[in-house]
Formats: structure tokens, sequence, C-alpha cells
């Protein structure tokens, strides 16, 4: 059978389901709060979308796993970007930098100013 | 609606000489740490949020108001920039393009403002809904993002580093980041938060969504945002050793799509260029104690210069045919028809004063007093103040009066103000207090300075006289019996009040009146209708004062006059008060043992 697809955010939450499993939502939710930092809403629809796709079932509140670790970590963990939001962050966002269409060029010649610094030049 | 939208454009270009003036100096603010540019957009930002602002001489700016809200009800509109060659340029167009035609039922600005000011609102509302949009659509990708520590999440759903959230700010790292990578990237947006940045970027988009129209103003935003990076950069690298700062870089460069590039992507709207922030990190020196003072010092001129208005109007902004032209209107229109007046005062407290089409119209209080002469004094007969709208047309060399406006009475004072006044003035308008008594003390001093002349002057006015036949006749005050007698000449010319008549048939005090010779030596000449009495004296003509009345001076010997100009300097109470007269001016007087006294002779002691 082919293991699902869990993203990295899931695979923590799938980390803790495991240790804890069988366990209640609201423990869950609780538990996913504390460690994760998820509003219950969150979880709630976590938990939906990998019943959905087949990696929790959610059996009258009670939730458990359907995949193992094992399986999971021996399928990629894919990361997932959202084509649409790539580099135009909205304007009012602070940003470490723009996700922008840096030439090789460019590339090179930075990384080269950076290097040359480190061998003690200037940069 | 359309006011506002004028009041917002106003402010736009007033903001965008701002801008042009900011992108210079951030070429001397080069060498300077980054937050005093960011600085510098902070007046911009000021000057675009501040309803009011305060007036200087030191001000840059061209204009306090470049587009007059009366645009909308001129016959030519116009636009005051306050750089004349611009307005050189552009008025001309908008004169032919905007003007209305004959036969057209309404000024195009009247359908063409309100349909601008309704696209200026559309346009705003977009750009802040597409905020929103993106801003929520953010907020939904990372709910998932998962808690690395205190409030720092990484995610899977974005490849960017950034800051989300206005009064708990969240930092939100991919999970692509390498952990030790990713304690730079946290670090420089650690730094944002600590400098308020995500309120400030927020503010920034506000401030564009409502001036989205400027081009300048979208430049200045990108650059703005591009200041802050750099200042952030700076804040961090601050604190770091040189290998550091070559991690830091690293860190920079890989994220900026490098090692993880991931398919190319669009520049963003106000990209910061990853080579120039490198080359500024790698080569950051603490700045000197200088520089910052430099910065500070270009900083506060920046505010000053930039964030204050150019002075106000004043009466004297206008030429002086035109003041005495409007004083002219203000004296006409005030006056009371009953009696003389023999000095009138007028102050102008100036609202506004617009130009356009050929036409001047001034916005003032004005106060306009009048006074009469009573014994040395002045007696104020009657005062008014009064909100005037006057607008003044130049036609050839010579003003001509388009109107002459006041509010009406109770009620309808504040319902015509209102009509009549730019929104921004009513408040002023309506309230008479404020400049009441400047204006009162100010007509009061014209009326003083005007008394002590006249007082000087009058010192030289001599005695009204005239010369017929070579003889000199002189005023006596006294009326003569109407009669029956024809005149037998006329005054055909005139001195100066000051002077003595030197030809036939000339006076000091006017001409065109008729004369006839009266009884024994006098000559009566009428005036406004009546007869009066001059009496024909040998002697030069020249005069001296005693008091306040006249006496020929010819044949009076040295301590007679230097007696004279002892007692013309006394107070009116002192001389009233003296007791000795010279002989020669009794004499002159009339006065004697024969009892033919004058009338008028001041009470001398006797």
């Amino acid at each position: 059978m082919d293991t699902p697809k869990v993203f990295e955010s899931e695979y923590r939450f799938c980390l803790i389901l495991w240790e804890h499993e069988p366990i209640k939502s609201s423990e869950l939710v609780k538990l996913c709060k504390e460690q994760l930092g998820w509003k219950p809403t969150t979880t709630y629809t976590v938990i939906k979308r990998l019943s959905e796709r087949g990696v929790v079932q959610n059996d009258h509140t009670v939730v458990t796993s359907l995949v193992s670790k094992d399986q999971v970590q021996a399928a990629e963990i894919q990361e997932m970007v959202d084509k649409t939001f790539e580099g135009s962050l909205p304007a009012f966002i602070a940003a470490f930098t723009k996700h922008q269409k840096i030439s090789d060029a460019e590339l090179d010649a930075v990384q080269e100013m950076i290097d040359r610094y480190r061998k003690g030049g200037t940069p | 609606m359309s006011e506002l939208f004028l009041a917002v454009l106003n402010r736009s270009i007033s903001a965008g000489w701002i801008v042009l003036a900011v992108l210079v100096l951030r070429l001397l603010l080069h060498k300077a740490p980054a937050w005093s540019r960011v600085a510098l957009w902070a007046l911009v930002a000021v000057r675009l949020v501040c309803p009011f602002s305060v007036e200087s001489v030191l001000s840059l700016l061209p204009s306090g108001e470049t587009i007059s809200t009366r645009i909308l009800t001129e016959q030519v509109p116009s636009v005051n920039t306050g750089v004349p060659l611009l307005d050189g340029v552009l008025n001309p167009i908008l004169g032919e393009s905007l003007a209305p035609h004959a036969g057209d039922s309404v000024n195009p600005l009247q359908v063409l403002v309100p349909v601008l000011a309704v696209l200026w609102l559309a346009g705003g509302a977009a750009l802040l809904a597409y905020g929103v949009v993106r801003y929520a659509g953010l907020a939904r990708k990372v709910s998932t993002a998962v808690r690395l520590r205190d409030s720092i999440y990484q995610t899977e759903r974005v490849n960017f580093p950034f800051v989300q959230g206005f009064l708990k700010p969240k930092i939100y790292v991919p999970f692509s980041v390498d952990p030790q990578e990713a304690e730079y990237v946290i670090a420089h947006e650690q730094a944002h938060v600590r400098r308020g940045d995500h309120l400030w970027k927020l503010v920034g988009f506000l401030l564009l969504a409502v001036y989205w129209f400027h081009p300048l103003l979208w430049a200045a935003y990108g650059l703005f945002c591009r200041d802050l990076e750099f200042a952030c950069d700076q804040r961090v690298v601050k604190d770091l050793a040189p290998s550091q700062r070559a991690d830091y870089s690293q860190a920079l460069l890989n994220c900026s799509g490098g090692r993880h590039k991931l398919g190319a992507v669009p520049l963003a709207f106000g990209e910061v260029g990853v080579r120039q922030r490198v080359k500024t990190i790698l080569s950051y020196k603490k700045p000197r104690v200088w520089i910052i003072a430099g910065a500070a010092v270009v900083l506060a001129a920046a505010a000053v210069c930039l964030l204050t208005d150019p002075l106000g109007k004043d009466i004297s902004d206008l030429d002086d045919q035109l003041q005495v032209f409007l004083g002219m209107q203000v004296a006409e229109h005030n006056r009371s028809q009953s009696r003389e007046v023999d000095f009138s005062a007028i102050s102008y407290d100036v609202m506004d004063i617009q130009e356009s089409g050929g036409e001047t119209t001034l916005y003032a209080w004005i106060y306009y007093v009048e006074y009469n002469r009573q014994d040395g004094q002045l007696e104020k007969v009657s005062a008014s103040h009064v909100p005037t709208v006057i607008t003044a047309r130049k036609e050839g060399s010579q003003y001509q009066l388009v109107e002459y406006w006041t509010p009406g009475d109770g009620r309808r004072f504040q319902e015509d103000i209102q009509e009549k006044f730019p929104r921004r003035l009513w408040a002023r308008a309506m309230d008479g207090q404020r400049s009441v008594e400047k204006q009162k003390a100010e007509c009061e001093a014209m009326a003083e300075e005007w008394l002590q002349e006249e007082m000087k002057n009058s010192q030289w006015d001599v005695i009204p006289m005239v010369m017929v036949d070579g003889l000199y006749y002189y005023s006596t005050g006294r009326e003569a019996a109407p009669g029956d007698g024809a005149p037998e000449g006329e005054i055909t010319s005139t001195v100066d009040g000051t002077q003595i008549p030197q030809e036939d048939d000339q006076s000091n005090f006017g001409e065109g009146f008729p004369y006839r010779y009266g009884e024994e030596g006098t000559l009566q000449v009428q005036m406004n209708g009546k007869w009066m009495v001059f009496e024909h004296r040998e002697g030069t003509g020249s005069q001296v004062r005693f008091g306040d009345r006249w006496i020929d001076s010819y044949g009076l010997s040295e301590e007679t006059l230097e007696w004279l100009a002892w007692y013309n300097s006394l107070p009116e109470e002192e001389q009233l008060a003296v007791s000795y007269i010279p002989p020669q001016v009794y004499e002159r007087l009339g006065l004697g043992g024969d009892g033919t006294e004058d009338a008028d002779a001041p009470a001398a002691g006797d």
C-alpha cells in the first residue's frame, strides 16, 4: 500500500499521536497546544485532513493512527510550497528577504564576496 | 466627499515635494546608519497623517495648498503650486481643457472631481482588500506551524522567513532552513519586532491605500521597506563577530533563492537587493559620533523645513495698488453716511488670499473704525468687525470690484458663512473673538500715529488765506450774512495747506470757490454754500501759531518769537495756565484796552 503523504507539521502531530494513542481528541488538542502551539481549531482541522488521507482515524472522538512511524519515515516528507504565494508577500509583512529571482551570476558574485571576507579580505 | 478628496490631493502633493527632498537627503545620509534614513521616511508619514501643520518661515514647501477648494466654482480653474514655472505650464492647460464653455450648464470640474473622488475611494478600498486577503491567506497557511520556542514557529507551507501579527507578533521560519542559519534569520526577525517594524510597515501600507494615486509615494514605500531591512541587518550585525557576519550573509544568500531556490519566482514588490545587503553587512563598522551627530542635524533640519507650511497670507502679500483699492472698498461699504469723519482705520485679519483666473479674493475679518477729533483727542465714533470676502479683478491698469460680501444677521450669519467660505476656514470665519482685540489695538495705534502727525503738521499748517489783487485775506471763521452780492471772482488755484499763496486768486485750501468783496477790508468766500469772511491784514503772509490760533509773524521781535516757540511746545493744560503774554501777541490777537476782544482768545489768566 502506498504510504500517504505526510507533511512536516503533520509529522510532528503524528509523533504526539504515536506516543499517546489511543487518545481522546480533546486530550490531543491539549497536547498539541502545549507542544506545538496549535489552536484547537487547527488540531481538529488536521485530524480531519489526515483522516481523509487515511493517516489517522477518528472513531467517536477517539483518535488512532493508521500508519506507523517507520512507514512514514520511509516515505519522503514532502515540502509543500504553494506556488501562488511565492515571493508576493503582503506588503506590510516584515520578512527576512523577499524571495527573488536571483541570477546565477549574482549568486556567484555574492558568494565570492562572502568567501573573500572569510579569508580576511575586504568584501 | 469632493472636499475630502481635494484635501487628500493637496496633502499628497505636499508629501510629494517632501519625498523628492528625502530622495536627495538619503544620498547625504548614505554613510550614516540606516535608521536615519528610515527616520526621513517617518517625516513623510507625519506630513501625510497630520491634519494640521505649523507655519514657519523656514518651510521649503512651495505651497501650503496647491489646489484651492474654490476650484469647483471658478470660472477658470487654476492651481497654485508655489512654483511659478509649474504654474505657468499647468494653468493654461487647465484653463483650456477644464474651463466651462458658454452654453455649458455646469463647470466640468464639478463633474470631474466627484468622479475622481469615487475612483480614489475605489482604488484605496481595492488595495486594502488585497492586503486583507493576502494577510488572511498567509495566516491560514501557517496555522499548522509548529512552535520552536517562545513566539518562533516553523512551517513547511512557505519558503521565506517572516513576522506576522501586530499585537503579538510571531516569527515564522521554513523547516527547510538549517538550524544554524535559522538562528541568524530569527535574530533578524527579532530585530524587526523590537524595532516595531511590523507596525510601521502596516502604517505605511495604510497610508499607501489612502494616497495610492501618487507614484512618488509608491517609490517612497519601496525605499522605506528597503531601508528597514538595512537597519535591521545593522542592528543584528552590530553584535556579531566577523565570522558570524559571514555566516549571517550566507544565510541571507541561501534564503534568497540560492540553495533553496525552489523554482524561479517573480520579483516581489519592493525587493531588497541581496548584494547590497551583504556588502553592507560585511563592511559594517560602528558609526562614529560625528556621523551620528551629523545625521541628527540633517534630520532636525529636514523636519523643520519639510514639515512646516509656508507662512500664511497677509494683506501685505498683495500689491500696493490692490491694497489701496481694497481699503477704498472697505471704507465705502462701512462709512457712516450721516457725518463727516476725521479719521478712519482698517485692520485685516487675513484668513486666506486666493488668486485664480485673474481675480483675487480676500477672506478676512475686517475691523473698521471711525474717529472724530475733539480737543486734540480722538473719539471713536463707530466700529465694525465683520468677516468679509472681497473679490477684485484687474482690468487693464485698474482694479474693479467683482464682489463685496458680508454675512447676514442672526441665524443667517452661520448659514451664509458656511455657504461662502471653504470648509477649512469655517471655524475661523465664525470666531470673531480670536482677532478682535489685536485688530482693535492695531487701529488704535494707527489712529494715535495719525493724530501725532496731525498735531505735528498742524504746527506747520497756516491759517486759511487767499490772495486777491496782491492783498492777503485771512480766514476769521465768521460767516457773513447771505446778502445779495453776486460773486466778483473765483479762487482759481491753490497751494498746499502749509504754504502761503503767491498769486492772485490763489488760496491754500482749495480752488473753485467764488468770492466777493464785503465790508471794509473784507473778502467773502463762498464755501459749502456759506459766505465766510476773510479779513485783510498787512504783512508778508507768514504766520506763527499761538496755541490753536494763528497770528501774523511780520514785525514780531526775536523774544516774542522765542516765547511763542516755547508756548507752543506746552501741552494744552499748561498753556491755559500761562499768565504772561507778550504785548505784541496781545496786539495781534486784537486784545487791548479798547475791549475789542476776539471771542476765541484763549483765557490767559486774566
